[in-house]
């Protein structure tokens, strides 16, 4: 049995490389695992090498191709870094979302205050809390702007460029009126926003959170279908280039101060952070780690396709 | 055109071209002569990684498969890298080698 599983995970590690690779290599490689029973140490050094390809696009090329051909490969490569990246951008915002409803709140306003905390304004920061959450506010900031500066052009470009597929902003647009409706809905059933108390969850409002998430990915999804269409803009993705990676730096600067956040909640006010309770609107040291936990997915995600791209853009320069 | 291109790469190039110097191989044959020749055992992904690198430099190039296995065989160009860096370690070693009969002679010296 335990023969037979580094042979199991070395066929599988194979058809996780790139499907260019794949195509040249594969049958070679999976006839050369039979002729040479793989040890532990071959399926650790072809999941390494595994990785280096999909960071290094541009080692997928055999110099069989033609010039046209390895530039479009290339640009792929980039257009699908730049897409993760915004994939990994809302995963983060979500995360946030569901943080600011951490901290939203009569009873935890000590763990909420960022209010004049920045010294270049004449205050000095009241408590590492307070810092923190000026700091992942700023993140936040800027991780919108890159995203608005280099989205924009992409998804102008491809209303213009992808005709047929049109029909996907209606995805996004449904999606907002989705996640608009249920508030008229509620002041229906429920009376007056304000006579809701949103110190607390409720079953309902945790449903509107994860119906929320849903309307999100969704959107994100058929924003991502749309740009992926069609042949990519190589000049429009070189500029986009930019802007996605000030989205990186800002999801690790958010991260950072989520988790730095935690850590001064913990120190300075324990009563309120170390709640035992594991439901997703209060403030617990759980549901703070489950956001640490999909900001640091996220970002992982972003450098992955930071350093992916940054090589697929520096092999298209080279040619 | 220097084996240092490949980067990290260089070292298990020179062990691809050394052993295809013999003549036309197909992966399993490469890495069993790797390993009588150098005494290296190379990884799977290692040796695809490199040879996708060395074809992409036109030091190397593949013949047409017998059925899954497919043979490479070194080019004009690889043949130019590999003499070339052959060279640069013979003149190295020999180096090598004649500064340790120096240094073994001048501890001879000394003690005797």
């Amino acid at each position: 049995m335990s023969e037979m599983l580094p042979a199991r995970l070395a066929r599988r590690l194979v058809q996780l490389y790139p499907r260019n690779w794949r195509t040249h290599y594969a049958a070679e490689v999976l006839d050369l695992l039979q002729a040479r029973v793989p040890t532990w140490s071959d399926v650790g050094n072809l999941a390494l090498h595994l990785l280096y390809m999909h960071l290094h696009p541009d080692l997928t090329l055999t110099g069989a191709e033609t010039l046209a051909e390895r530039l479009a490969t290339l640009m792929r490569a980039l257009r699908s870094s730049e897409i993760a990246i915004f994939g990994a951008f809302v995963a983060a915002v979500i995360a946030w979302l569901q943080f600011g409803g951490l901290v939203d709140g009569g009873p935890y306003m000590p763990l909420t205050d960022s209010a004049g905390v920045w010294p270049f304004f004449g205050v000095s920061p009241a408590n590492g809390v307070s810092a923190a959450l000026a700091v992942q506010s700023a993140a936040v900031d800027l991780a919108f702007l890159a995203m608005l500066a280099g989205g924009v052009p992409l998804v102008v470009a491809a209303w213009r460029r992808t005709p047929a597929r049109r029909w996907y902003f209606l995805v996004p647009l449904a999606a907002l009126i989705g996640a608009v409706l249920p508030v008229p809905i509620a002041f229906v059933l429920r009376g007056p926003v304000a006579t809701i108390n949103l110190t607390f969850t409720t079953p309902v409002t945790d449903a509107y959170f994860v119906w929320f998430v849903g309307l999100a990915a969704v959107s994100a999804l058929a924003l991502s279908r749309v740009i992926a269409g069609g042949e990519p803009n190589g000049k429009l993705l070189r500029y986009t280039f930019a802007p996605a990676l000030l989205v990186t730096l800002a999801l690790l600067l958010m991260l950072g101060a989520t988790i730095a956040w935690g850590i001064a909640a913990h120190q300075d006010y324990p009563q309120l952070f170390d709640h035992s309770a594991i439901t997703l609107g209060h403030v617990t040291a759980a549901s703070w780690l489950f956001d640490v936990a999909v900001m640091a997915a996220a970002a992982v995600v972003a450098v992955f396709a930071t350093i992916r791209g940054a090589a697929a853009r520096a092999a298209t320069a080279a040619r | 055109m220097a084996l240092t291109e490949l980067g990290p790469f260089a070292d298990a190039g020179l062990l691809i071209l050394a052993s295809l110097a013999a003549g036309p191989k197909h992966g399993y044959a490469m890495l069993e002569d790797i390993e009588e020749m150098a005494g290296v055992r190379m990884g799977p992904g290692t040796l695809y990684t490199t040879l996708a690198r060395l074809q992409q430099r036109g030091w190397i190039e593949a013949l047409p498969a017998e059925d899954t296995r497919r043979p490479y065989r070194l080019t004009g160009a690889g043949t130019a890298v590999l003499r070339a860096q052959l060279g640069k370690l013979e003149r190295f070693t020999a180096s090598g080698l004649q500064r340790l009969g120096q240094a073994g002679a001048a501890e001879g010296g000394i003690v005797s």
